[in-house]
């Protein structure tokens, strides 16, 4: 079982390594599709944006393009459904964004992608697995773009929550629609929990996996899973937080699922180095070069099994011994044969 | 004549650069100390326009009280807490900045030290090829 999926994690690299130039772009574009898809089925308040037409179009540009493209056709995409609903709402989430972005480059992380992918696993019920993932495959920054990730998916939630209020332009001032946005943003207490709950878990993983102990990974999986779903139903506990939209039940699934995908992903990025074909031009006194660099492909050695007969009763009283190496007999003959030969 | 062996340097240390273009060859550039202080005034001026915005943000929302219900001394007083506040959060900003700078720049030196070899390495080909081709003369 073992040696098959060895074979299908060294088939999926040499598959990588051959085709990174067309698959790369289909990942970006399947990405960005997805996440404007969401973006349309739960904000869709501009309807310029939600026709697919717009979508594909935005997508495959996203894919064409650096991954931080995704991020940013993404944020575009979420003001400009924001800015057709209610004009209080789109100036908090710009200036809650502007906050985001100058923060985050503070630091520079990097993997924005994360921002996007944050509130893309919270819609597929499943946004317990971003900080083990990050955890184990990224730096402690990375507790950086995730809490920013988990505030752009509040936003989003507090948006379609209150469509009711933000539009209702006869009984309430702007100023009253500003606040009750901002308020409802800004001392969200799920999302205070959550991110919290995301940075411990980040740290925790990363230290873990860290250590120079056996299956520090899969120790650093399970510990960070059952961590993150304590501090959150802690959280939640003592925060008196109410309408998150997630039960118990769901939590504990959700958490489930997302330590079996993290398990899967750990075998497949555990001490394997996706290396992709690079292109690169240098020159020396005599010539240009124009190299293609392509990664060697490791194929896992079989296993070798030595093979041991015993003999039976009826071959004991034949005079045969116990146990035939057949290993010492094929050595006896190819002395001989040598023997021969010379 | 190409060699196989030079090629091959030159092509990791190619792949290195164009890896590493922005960040440990980019870091490289400068000193331990400058390059520390650069990352903390960027990050004094980030952190100075993300509070502006938040302190724009706190002023629209509580527009309509400072406006009616606060005296002049009162926005005295309040713009005296915003400064200590401002103060408070960029020590803490630049302290965090501090470390992580100095962190980054022994990682890129960490990261740089495979690359200086391979330089030596091609650096000592092209003196054997300058001397062989001295012999040949």
């Amino acid at each position: 079982m073992m040696m098959k999926l060895l074979l299908i994690k060294d088939k999926v690299k040499e598959f990588y390594g051959k085709y990174d130039v067309y698959i790369d772009p289909v990942i970006k574009f399947l990405l960005a599709f997805a996440s404007l898809s969401m973006l349309k089925n739960s904000l869709g308040f501009m309807s310029q944006l939600n026709s697919m037409p717009v979508i594909l179009v935005a997508s495959l540009i996203c894919s064409l393009l650096p991954v931080n493209a995704v991020v940013v056709f993404y944020m575009l995409f979420m003001l400009g459904h924001i800015f057709a609903l209610s004009m209080e709402a789109f100036v908090v989430c710009f200036l809650l964004m502007c906050i985001m972005f100058f923060t985050y480059f503070i630091f520079k992380p990097g993997n924005s992608i994360i921002l996007v992918l944050v509130p893309l696993l919270f819609g597929w019920k499943l946004p317990y697995l971003v900080p083990i993932l990050l955890g184990l495959t990224c730096s402690m920054l990375s507790a950086i773009p995730a809490a920013f990730g988990v505030v752009l998916y509040y936003m989003i939630l507090v948006v379609k929550n209150n469509v009711m209020a933000l539009t209702e332009t006869e009984s309430s001032s702007m100023l009253i629609r500003f606040q009750l946005m901002a308020d409802q943003i800004v001392t969200n207490k799920g999302m205070l929990v959550m991110i919290l709950a995301f940075a411990l878990t980040i740290v925790l993983v990363y230290v873990i996996r860290r250590l120079s102990v056996a299956h520090s990974w899969k120790i650093a999986i399970g510990i960070g899973g059952i961590v993150e779903l304590a501090a959150i139903l802690v959280g939640m506990t003592m925060l008196e937080v109410s309408s998150t939209g997630f039960s118990t039940a769901s939590l504990v699934i959700g958490m489930l699922m997302s330590a079996l995908i993290a398990l899967v992903v750990e075998f497949f990025l555990f001490s394997v180095d996706y290396s992709r074909t690079e292109y690169v031009q240098f020159e020396d006194d005599e010539y240009y070069y124009y190299v293609k660099a392509v990664p060697k492909l490791t194929v896992t050695p079989p296993q070798r099994e030595v093979k041991r007969f015993t003999v039976n009763q009826k071959g004991r009283e034949q005079g045969l011994q116990e146990t035939v190496d057949l290993g010492e007999d094929i050595r006896n003959i190819m002395r001989e044969m040598a023997e021969e030969e010379k | 004549m190409i060699r196989a062996n030079k090629v091959k340097t030159m092509t990791r240390a190619a792949m290195f650069e164009k890896k590493e273009a922005r960040g440990a060859l980019a870091v490289n550039r400068f000193f331990r100390g400058d390059y520390v202080i650069y990352g903390m005034i960027k990050s004094a001026i980030s952190i100075t326009i993300a509070f502006a915005l938040a302190v724009g943000m706190w002023v629209i929302y509580h527009a309509e009280e400072l406006m009616t219900e606060k005296s002049v001394a009162d926005l005295f007083a309040l713009g005296k807490q915003c400064v200590f506040m401002y103060a408070a959060v960029l020590i803490l900003f630049l302290l965090i900045s501090l470390a992580v700078y100095c962190v980054r720049y022994q990682k890129a030196q960490h990261k740089l030290k495979g690359y200086r070899s391979q330089l030596r390495k091609l650096a000592k080909s092209y003196q054997d090829e300058a001397s062989a081709k001295e012999k040949m003369l």
